[in-house]
């Protein structure tokens, strides 16, 4: 019947006089990967809180799983599962019995609980750790606990909040694993949110790029890379760079001569445009001494977009700090 | 019948956490066991013969114990009150919030173990009662039992809606300690309510626990002057209230 999963219409939330969302709009397919690409503060949060019934939007519209948000939050809840930012697990039961209060409160029989407890364990690969108190697992176990939680009544969407916010590397990966398995074994959609570029890249079939409450861009990671376009390749001679040359070749959009023996090349296509021209070079007889190129990434893509750094997070939350501290002191 | 299964894990979540955490029990166990011992066996020993039996009809510890059993109760469920703060602050009230259960059932849940807790340490107060003082009808203990779960009822209701008001834990026991110690003391439990005036009568009589006193007095020493059926009108009436406030309190609550 309905192909999307997510549907958001000019979203908007205020904070008394703070507007945390400012007109968000996306659609989300079934079964897909969907990511909200963004520097902190710039609104994910408030959209997964107000997608998962959490908080009201002040205006605009948002259907999950084919109900609108506001009108319906109860037929919402009972088809979502979610992973907030910060654990919300009981830290002073079991991981067996947050499971099992989980699977109590969302109506799944005791037999049919047992079972699926088990199922999903074995998913995140923590059996062994069971009866262990949740406040002595590592954070990344937790996060697994609370992924393994949200999929135990089998939601049709899941919802991560910066997933792998604060973990190592290790527990990162494991968690990429289990997002890619659930979407080629569960077909589930999946919204996740996250300011690191390789896990949107990694993870998402298509990516929203989201800055100070507003969507700037959207599309795959290929299509949003495509917005910039180019690749660059960097050549160093030993002696003249012989640039005219270069100008009967195809592929070649823009050349420059960055300073006495290096050159930038502009072209679509680095790894294919490469042979090509050091095998021109080569039969003019110039001799290369390095070559590299660079591909354009979601963080460039980021930077054209909004002018700013997608980690940026550090400073710019010094900067929020310093104008409250301003306002309430001027005021 | 979900409902039962949503009530039934809450509470034995409540109960499991209460279990857990030893010096939390132990430390709202100790108060009322201070009061009945040091307070009790000293102010009787001490008056002993200055005509207690003449106005009480029994010894003071006798006395005594019932009111310091309603303490028990109302207090420790009162404080139970809290963990809607802590879930709220470990962020475990975000699981409950996205869940598809009813609320309510959430919150009686809640409630319904908290209250079990503050009934194990009512009776283990009980035990310790009938140990020191003479002549407690034992046989009335579990009726006895009912009125203390009324009495928990209305403590953790009244419990929770103040944690659901305030949302600081700082707050909150600063504020117990204002609202605990006028409500024991504005009440039947240390002295009995008919040799008081009248100015001190009318707001006793609108305190809980001296309806939960008075039942426990007239089961357990046979005096009291309000009445079994008087008892336990008042104290369901006002359980069910203080209730069904902090269920539409608890399910207008939100994370903002």
């Amino acid at each position: 019947m309905n192909e999307y999963s997510i549907i958001v219409k000019d979203l908007r939330k205020k904070y008394g006089d703070i507007e945390a969302l400012r007109g968000v709009s996306f659609t989300v397919r079934k079964g897909e990967i969907f990511g909200l690409l963004g520097p902190n503060g710039a609104g994910k949060t408030t959209t997964i809180h107000i997608l998962t019934t959490v908080i009201k939007p002040t205006s605009g519209y948002a259907e999950v799983a084919g109900y609108d948000v506001v009108k319906r939050p109860d037929e919402v809840r009972k088809r979502i599962g979610v992973v907030f930012q910060d654990i919300t697990l009981d830290l002073n039961l079991t991981v067996y019995e947050n499971l099992w209060l989980h699977g109590k409160i969302y109506g799944i029989p005791s037999n049919e609980l047992k079972r699926r407890i088990e199922e999903v364990l074995d998913l995140i690969e923590l059996k062994d750790w069971k009866n262990k108190l949740v406040k002595n697992l590592s954070g990344g176990m937790k996060r697994r606990v609370e992924i393994a939680r949200a999929l135990l009544h089998r939601p049709e969407v899941l919802f991560l909040d910066e997933p792998t916010l604060g973990l190592d590397p290790n527990s990162r990966m494991k968690i990429w694993s289990y997002i890619k398995m659930l979407k080629k074994e569960y077909n589930i959609t999946i919204l996740l949110t996250t300011h690191y570029m390789e896990e949107a890249e990694q993870l998402c079939d298509r990516i929203a790029i989201i800055d100070r409450g507003r969507i700037v861009a959207e599309g795959s990671p290929e299509e949003l890379k495509s917005i910039i376009g180019r690749e660059v390749i960097y050549v160093k001679f030993i002696g003249t760079p012989p640039i005219s040359i270069l100008k009967t070749l195809e592929h070649v959009r823009d050349i420059k001569l960055i300073d006495r023996n290096r050159i930038e090349i502009t072209v679509d296509n680095a790894p294919r445009a490469l042979p090509e021209i050091i095998e021109v070079f080569y039969k003019t007889g110039a001799q290369i001494e390095e070559v590299s190129y660079k591909r354009p990434t979601l963080n460039d893509v980021f930077v054209y977009l909004t002018g700013r750094e997608l980690r940026e997070e550090e400073s710019n939350f010094n900067e929020h700090l310093r104008m409250i501290m301003r306002r309430r002191y001027l005021s | 019948m979900r409902w039962v299964s949503v009530i039934g894990a809450m509470a034995l979540r409540q109960l499991k956490r209460f279990f857990r955490a030893k010096a939390r029990a132990f430390s709202t166990i100790m108060m009322p066991l201070m009061w009945l011992l040091l307070f009790g066996v000293g102010f009787s020993t001490a008056f002993r013969g200055v005509g207690f039996r003449y106005v009480l009809g029994t010894s003071y510890i006798s006395f005594l114990v019932p009111g310091i059993v309603c303490m028990t109760m109302f207090v420790s469920s009162f404080m139970s009150g809290i963990s809607v703060i802590w879930d709220r602050q470990f962020g475990f009230l975000k699981e409950v919030i996205v869940a598809p259960a009813p609320r309510t059932f959430i919150i009686i849940g809640r409630v319904l173990g908290d209250v079990t807790t503050s009934l194990i340490q009512a009776t283990l107060i009980m035990i310790i009662g009938v140990a020191i003082a003479h002549g407690l009808a034992i046989y009335n203990i579990p009726i006895a039992l009912l009125y203390c779960l009324l009495l928990g009822m209305i403590g953790a209701g009244l419990g929770t809606m103040l944690a659901l008001s305030i949302n600081s834990i700082e707050a909150f026991q600063a504020l117990v300690s204002f609202i605990i110690l006028p409500l024991n003391f504005i009440s039947n439990i240390f002295y009995p309510l008919d040799r008081m005036p009248t100015w001190f009568k009318i707001p006793a009589l609108l305190n809980p626990i001296t309806y939960a006193t008075d039942a426990l007095r007239v089961l357990l020493i046979h005096r009291g002057v309000i009445g079994l059926g008087i008892d336990a009108l008042i104290l369901t009436v006002l359980a069910s209230i203080v209730i069904i406030i902090a269920a539409y309190m608890f399910r207008r609550t939100s994370i903002e």
